[in-house]
């Protein structure tokens, strides 16, 4: 599995919709219910899945989907 | 020069005739003259801090952008602590001072340092500080890149039609306009005038009259009794958003007309169903730059703690909100109750969502729709009372509600003709922006319907308005 | 035609008209109404009703001089024209526009005066009463002098509602759908004022005095040469002209300081030349009797109706 499909699955159970699939140009604005509330707990979740810690500037930075990935790659690929 | 005076007419069609008829390459400049102008016809001496707040931000945006992430730090800390410090000092020095005195009186200190006497508050000055920040934050977390030329910058800092009192702006938006060549378009115009307008209804027709009727209630609340303070309460929650949002419509509409479009700053806050929903609707671009430079950060900064992280974040954002709006402890209060209430809101999602599954959807909404306008109307009493006794007064006259005669002398004083204009005024308001959205936009596919309310709303400003000068409220924060 | 000519045309006229005729309807009202100092202004302008006698001043005319008393004394037609806060270029414009108008000229003419009154004139009081006349020379000429907003209502009447308030739109819409529901508290120009005794301490009154009425005089040139003209206009109409020098409320201990002496000696050079009456109230034993006055100078309504007996019997 790759990392996005595993971030997807992350977003799924996150936001509570199965059928949700991410595409890296994606905002908070293309999925619903995407609030404060549920992006602390994408972050928190997103850290356990792929054991890796995520900074406070490193989350303010994130534009879209895209940029999630690609810290996540280069956070795991570091490890 | 306030918007709703004959001076701002003069000054803005000249603004907008020499706008057009100068090159573009010019424009910028010149629309950045007419906005120091226009600042400096009120204190001349305060355009210092506006061109400080601009340059200081202006160089600390490009040393970022060039040092490396370790260097980064120091200097957008010293940038935002010096522009903080200054807000500090001219808005909050006093009441900072005067409650450390108490403090010290209270355990027995001589304490010395005086207030500082006759300090002015440089108005706009709560509006452009916060842009000037977001502006440096946004090159600090590389969402954008410094922007070229310094007086493309500072006319996004100073633009003046949203200059005293917002929308607070994004460096994502009108700075990006601003460096793109705007047309001489007829029908953004029309639609710039017709927002206009209805900005200086609801202003000098409801707005202006509603605070004949409703600041000597909260100057002296022991004169009157407390069903019509209740009554009054109510039609504050009109007057605020007349005012505010009236405010923005015209800022918005002559923006507009001058081919840039800025931020909405209200969606029909008064239909929210809780009060979170309200602070997405109400006061936008306060909340969105809350939200994005105050709140967020705090939360991830703390992202270990949880949810208690999102309660922490909601208590700290709103206290310094409702400390935005002024030096007073009311205004502490009034963040305070918002706080608590959204902090409930977020721990009780689940339990709520329970609820409005078990009960039929329509006693569900509109039991929260109510509940949410009455919190809303009770935290505006915090707002608009000039102090903690006024403000319990108040809310104590309205806790011995009776009924008796008294009632209807006090309406009569106010006068049963204003009351009628006042009224039916409320509703062509709810009507038009229930009907064509708050932004009027559906004006724009109805030729007729936009020219026969536009002459309605004409017409209404001319035979109904109030033209005894009255201060925007917003220019006090 | 371009739309933006096209929608800003369209508007402003369609609001221009709507926004004059309801100007013009609220003047309409205002000309009617039997409220506030309007029917004075109607009396002035539009009556052909022969007074023989006319009283003009400050609301020490106003409130002082109750013509019914004078009429059923000396068996005539009076009319009380004071208005409040009146300087004398103000009695000056009010008895041009009465010799104008279709009256009879009258045989007698009060003035009420007081030192007070000759000051230079800065301002009119509540000015928007008069804007319903705004198309009248004589009136437009004298306001326009002191509030520059007259001028934006006359020439451009599509704003002039805009000049009025609330309380004004009411009386206006009222003076045309029903003028004869509410009765005036104005009984010939004359206002009443409430029947209560006066309750502030002798010594805050004496204090009171003293400012009101000052030993040195202003600059009164000014003040002196518009009351020539009220003299100079009466003698041409063969009109008797009369200098009323009203009560004030004063202690006995303080007659001679506020004795009008200094006042007296501006007025003089005017009655010996147009052969003037000067009646001086200052001193009548009714000035003396706090029971009579609704505050430090204006009289109650019984105070009025005594004064007004001493007056007309005085002038027989």
């Amino acid at each position: 599995m790759t990392n996005q499909e595993r971030l997807n699955k992350v977003f799924a159970k996150v936001f509570d919709n199965t059928n949700l699939t991410i595409e890296p140009h994606m905002t908070a604005n293309d999925v619903d219910g995407w609030d404060s509330m549920s992006h602390l707990n994408l972050i928190i979740s997103v850290e356990k899945e792929f054991s890796i810690k995520i900074t406070g500037a490193e989350v303010m930075r994130l534009k879209n989907i895209g940029d999630l990935i690609n810290l996540v790659e280069m956070k795991t690929s570091t490890k | 020069m306030l918007f709703n005076s004959f001076s701002f007419l003069v000054f803005f069609s000249l603004v907008v005739v020499l706008f057009f008829s100068i090159p573009f390459r010019f424009r910028n400049i010149f629309l950045l003259l007419a906005s120091y102008f226009f600042y400096m016809l009120w204190k001349p001496e305060y355009a210092i801090l506006l061109a400080f707040s601009t340059i200081s931000s202006y160089y600390t945006a490009i040393l970022i952008f060039r040092k490396t992430d370790a260097e980064k730090r120091k200097y957008l800390v010293a940038c935002i602590s010096l522009n903080l410090l200054i807000l500090f000092f001219f808005k909050y020095f006093n009441f900072f001072n005067s409650n450390v005195r108490t403090l010290f009186t209270l355990l027995h200190i001589d304490y010395k340092i005086p207030d500082i006497l006759a300090v002015i508050l440089p108005v706009g000055i709560s509006f452009y500080t916060f842009e000037t920040i977001s502006y440096v934050l946004d090159i600090y977390y590389e969402r954008r890149e410094p922007e070229n030329k310094l007086s493309t910058y500072a006319l996004y800092i100073s633009f003046f039609p949203k200059l005293l009192a917002g929308p607070i702006e994004k460096s994502t938006g009108l700075l990006v306009q601003l460096n793109q060549e705007t047309s001489f378009k007829q029908d953004r115009i029309i639609e710039g005038l017709r927002r206009m307008l209805w900005g200086f209804f609801k202003k000098v027709v409801i707005a202006d009259r509603l605070s004949v009727l409703i600041d000597p209630v909260y100057a002296h609340p022991s004169n009157y009794s407390g069903g019509y303070i209740l009554f009054c309460c109510y039609l504050f929650a009109f007057q605020i958003y007349c005012d505010f949002s009236g405010y923005t419509d015209i800022a918005i509409g002559a923006s507009k007309i001058l081919g840039y479009d800025i931020v909405e700053n209200f969606n029909q806050p008064y239909i929210s169903k809780n009060v979170g929903e309200f602070w997405r609707r109400w006061h936008l671009s306060l909340s969105n730059w809350l939200r994005d430079y105050l709140f967020t950060p705090i939360i991830f900064k703390r992202k270990d703690w949880g949810n208690s992280a999102l309660v922490y974040a909601t208590f700290i954002t709103f206290v310094l909100c409702g400390l935005w709006h002024g030096a007073r402890w009311t205004f502490v209060i009034f963040g305070l109750l918002q706080g608590i209430v959204i902090s409930f809101e977020l721990v009780s999602k689940k339990w709520r969502k329970g609820w409005s599954e078990k009960l039929p959807s329509w006693i569900y909404d509109n039991g929260s729709w109510i509940i949410t306008f009455h919190f809303v109307v009770l935290s505006f009493v915090f707002f608009r009372a000039d102090n903690t006794t006024i403000a319990f007064e108040i809310i104590n006259r309205i806790g011995h509600i009776g009924f008796n005669s008294n009632y209807l002398l006090e309406f009569s004083k106010f006068g049963i003709f204003s009351l009628i204009i006042l009224l039916s005024s409320i509703f062509f308001l709810l009507f038009v922006e229930r009907k064509f959205t708050p932004t009027l936009s559906k004006f724009n596919q109805l030729i007729r319907g936009n020219y026969l309310f536009s002459f309605i709303t004409l017409t209404l400003v001319i035979v109904l308005g109030y033209f005894h000068p009255q201060i925007f409220i917003y220019f006090n924060f | 035609m371009s739309s933006l000519l096209k929608y800003i045309l369209a508007i402003c006229l369609g609001a221009f008209i709507v926004s004059y005729l309801f100007f013009m309807f609220i003047n309409l009202g205002l000309k009617n109404q039997k409220n506030d100092t309007f029917p004075v202004i109607r009396e002035l302008v539009n009556s052909v009703e022969n007074h023989q006698v006319i009283f003009v001043g400050s609301s020490l005319a106003k409130n002082n001089i109750n013509p019914l008393v004078y009429d059923s004394i000396n068996k005539v037609n009076s009319y009380n024209f004071g208005y409040p806060g009146a300087k004398i270029e103000h009695n000056l414009m009010i008895i041009k526009r009465y010799l104008q108008s279709n009256h009879p000229a009258p045989q007698k003419i009060f003035i009420v005066l007081e030192p007070y009154v000759l000051d230079s004139t800065t301002e009119i009081n509540f000015p928007v009463q008069y804007y319903p006349y705004c198309n009248d020379s004589t009136i437009y000429n004298f306001v326009s002098k002191y509030d520059p907003d007259i001028k934006l209502v006359k020439y451009f009447p599509f704003i002039g509602v805009s000049k009025y308030n609330d309380y004004l739109k009411n009386l206006g819409i009222m003076g045309v759908l029903s003028p004869n529901r509410i009765t005036s508290a104005l009984i010939k120009g004359y206002e009443p004022l409430d029947a209560g005794s006066w309750k502030v301490d002798a010594e805050v009154a004496r204090n009171k005095t003293k400012q009101i009425i000052p030993t040195n005089i202003k600059n009164h040139n000014e003040g002196l040469k518009h009351l020539e003209g009220i003299c100079k206009a009466c003698s041409e109409k063969n009109i008797q002209l009369v200098f009323v020098l009203p009560p004030v409320y004063h202690q006995k201990s303080t007659v001679n300081k506020t004795s009008p002496i200094a006042f007296v000696a501006e007025l003089e050079p005017l009655i010996t030349e147009y052969n003037i009456l000067l009646i001086d109230h200052t001193q009548i034993e009714l000035s003396f009797n706090k029971e009579f006055y609704f505050d430090w100078h204006h009289l109650n309504s019984r105070g009025a109706k005594i004064y007004t007996a001493i007056l007309a019997n005085e002038t027989k």
